[in-house]
């Protein structure tokens, strides 16, 4: 797999492994609020990422073979065929996920489902912004109170 | 333009050189400006799209080693515990900065004087006085009148940004202790003013504000600038300053956007380019007259350089703050340990200023770092734990000269068109480190009596690189200063530098309103010695 040129997407099957790995390193919340990050979509930021990162592209294309080969020795079906509770030991054991949490987390909180889930408006901050409420600037009275604190030069 | 000699060249257009340029349009000289950067667009900003948190580890990064643009130049700064941040276009690096806008101190200009470190300044806080209020009316400042922590005078045209939950909060923890503080002076245009629209809290000022209501220099000074003829270059690198054989400055050696080299001749040449461009390119204009660099028979370019070293205090809270509303860099201010006081083991002092929250990307990033932001089953509960319930304030310490913390060029690094990129060398004085550990410690305590229940501490803080200064200090004597009290080299008298790198010392408040002060009092000075000004 590691002959396949570092500029180019990743196959299909590629795709749906990854995103299996994504949803080991952030599951879905016990409640069902919050997706997992394969789920949410993110895979495709982090393909993206792997773009600008060779090393780290092939780091990911080796271990999604790996996990493969280790998911057919140990349960007898593909890595996207085992459960939730296998992929999540296979990832753990295989160990190139760690690389991807930095780049999961960062797509992650970046998809509408995401930040609804956690209480913001799915949008960028532009152009509606926020409201924030008037300042209650009678709690500087006590600052107010005190002398002069700069030192005469 | 090879061919045109022009009366005033200036180098670099941001806060200072935007200023500068304003200022002297008046004279009606033929003025230009060459700008490395470009102008950045208002769709360019990453606040208009649902990656713009992700931009600040890409194309909007602090770093320029990181951003990797074409108009940045990279910067060894492995030498160093901190890094550096800038930003490459026109508006510099007002473009991400937080527009945090306080005053020096009188006391700042007296430093040798009142504490026996540092130096004293050739100008003092009256001289300013002036530059800062047409500062504050040019960049529109808001803030609040009163602050016993300067002189009665000290005005800004706006009403102060608004606190928020969190800073309501922790005003009444300094209330507490019965600490100083008071509502940031912000250059955030909370009302509309001269033509630009009010600020809409949307939390994205480290990332540039495509609302304009961030005062960076190419929303404030140019327009006006350019309506009064000056011009700006922009994509545009100059690699040296040319002397002639009087060794007088004659103009410039610059590549263009597609790497051409050109020739542009000047009458004055003034150099704007920050506490690390200023003396790459002074350092890197050899000449005969001047083999150790330009303007530099002191041996002081590119020394004494001074950041802030910054302690970031991050409070845990166990309610939600709707921290990411409201100016993300400007909120409240403390100065209750600004000036020195020698019981507590180190000279000088510090500024607090309150952060508002972090959106939920850099939530996520800030906990990964903290080590409690585990990927897997525990992820959910650790970032609920972190999310909207985080307030970050940072200590911003004065540094003390060094000359030992140098720009210097690297002998193998450079940029896009080969022209040598900056070292840094610096190293952490034990001043500043007392200084480090004392705020850490005031500012868990502060946390606390605002409500917090745990903090997480970065000190010093590794990417804040952001105030570079000292590196061609002004003073009254050729042997131990680069430039004059008015910017002019000692050596090269139609030479100027107004940028961070004539401060001869740091102050512990955010430089960019001292930057500007500073260069419209040198402008007002060279507009009254028009007639004598190489004298």
């Amino acid at each position: 797999m590691t002959d396949i040129p570092a500029a180019a997407d990743l196959s299909a099957d590629q795709r749906r492994a990854l995103a299996c790995v994504l949803d080991a390193l952030v599951p879905p919340s016990p409640d069902g609020r919050l997706p997992g990050a394969g789920a949410a979509g993110v895979a495709t930021h982090v393909e993206r990422t792997l773009r600008t990162l060779p090393d780290l592209r092939a780091m990911v294309v080796d271990g999604l073979r790996d996990l493969d080969v280790q998911a057919r020795a140990q349960h007898g079906r593909p890595f996207v065929a085992c459960g939730e509770g296998e992929r999540a030991a296979l990832v753990a054991a295989q160990g190139f996920g760690y690389a991807l949490v930095p780049h999961t987390y960062v797509g992650y909180y970046q998809q509408d489902a995401v930040l609804e889930a956690i209480g913001m408006e799915p949008r960028p901050p532009h152009p509606k912004g926020y409201t924030v409420a008037e300042n209650d600037l009678s709690l500087l009275a006590p600052v107010k109170a005190r002398s002069k604190r700069y030192r005469e030069c | 333009m090879s061919s045109e000699s022009v009366d005033v060249l200036i180098i670099g257009a941001g806060a200072a050189g935007a200023a500068f340029a304003w200022s002297m349009a008046e004279t009606r000289m033929n003025i230009l400006c060459l700008e490395q950067g470009g102008w950045v667009k208002t769709d360019d900003y990453p606040g208009l799209r649902a990656d713009w948190e992700a931009r600040q580890f890409g194309d909007f990064a602090f770093s320029p080693n990181v951003r990797g643009r074409r108009e940045d130049y990279p910067i060894n700064d492995g030498g160093s515990p901190i890094q550096i941040s800038n930003f490459n276009a026109v508006g510099g690096s007002t473009i991400l900065y937080a527009a945090h806008f306080p005053r020096f101190h009188p006391s700042d200009f007296r430093v040798r004087t009142l504490d026996g470190v540092g130096d004293d300044w050739p100008i003092d806080y009256a001289t300013l006085a002036p530059w800062y209020d047409l500062n504050a009316r040019m960049m529109g400042v808001s803030g609040l009148t009163g602050d016993p922590m300067y002189p009665p005078d000290k005005r800004v045209p706006l009403p102060p940004v608004p606190l928020g939950k969190l800073g309501e909060m922790l005003a009444r923890g300094f209330n507490a202790l019965g600490w100083h503080w008071w509502p940031s002076d912000s250059a955030i245009t909370t009302a509309e003013y001269e033509g630009r629209a009010a600020c809409i809290n949307a939390g994205t000022c480290l990332l540039g504000c495509p609302q304009g209501a961030k005062a960076s220099s190419d929303v404030t000074y140019w327009p006006l600038a350019i309506r009064k003829g000056v011009r700006v270059e922009a994509h545009c690198r100059v690699r040296e300053i040319t002397v002639d054989e009087r060794g007088m400055a004659d103009g410039v050696i610059y590549y263009d956007a597609v790497g051409t080299e050109r020739r542009q001749r000047a009458h004055v040449v003034v150099v704007a380019c920050n506490g690390v461009g200023t003396p790459r390119l002074l350092l890197n204009s050899r000449s005969k007259h001047f083999p150790d660099g330009l303007a530099n028979r002191s041996g002081l370019v590119g020394k004494r350089l001074m950041f802030h070293p910054y302690a970031l205090v991050t409070g845990i809270f166990p309610e939600r703050l709707e921290g990411y509303k409201g100016p993300s860099g400007c909120c409240i201010i403390s100065q209750e340990f600004y000036e020195t006081d020698r019981a507590r083991g180190f000279l000088r002092g510090y500024s607090f200023e309150m952060l508002r929250g972090f959106g939920p990307v850099s939530t996520a990033m800030i906990g990964l770092s903290a080590g409690r932001m585990p990927h897997g089953a525990d992820h959910h509960r650790a970032f609920d734990q972190l999310w909207d319930r985080n307030a970050g304030m940072v200590a911003i310490c004065e540094d003390l000269p060094d000359e030992r913390n140098t720009v210097t060029l690297d002998p193998e690094l450079g940029d896009s068109d080969g022209v040598p990129a900056p070292r840094i060398t610096y190293r952490l004085s034990e001043n500043s480190r007392a200084m480090l550990d004392h705020a850490v410690a005031r500012g868990a305590e502060v946390l606390a009596a605002s409500g917090a229940t745990d903090t997480m501490v970065q000190a010093p803080l590794p990417f804040a690189g952001w105030h570079l200064m000292g590196t061609a200090r002004m003073g009254i004597d050729p042997a131990t200063s680069v430039v004059n009290e008015w910017g002019r080299a000692h050596d090269v008298k139609n030479l100027f530098v107004i940028d961070g790198s004539v401060f001869p010392t740091s102050a512990g408040v955010n430089p960019t309103n001292t930057i500007q002060a500073v260069a419209l009092h040198v402008a007002d000075t060279m507009k009254k010695n028009l007639a004598n000004l190489f004298d």
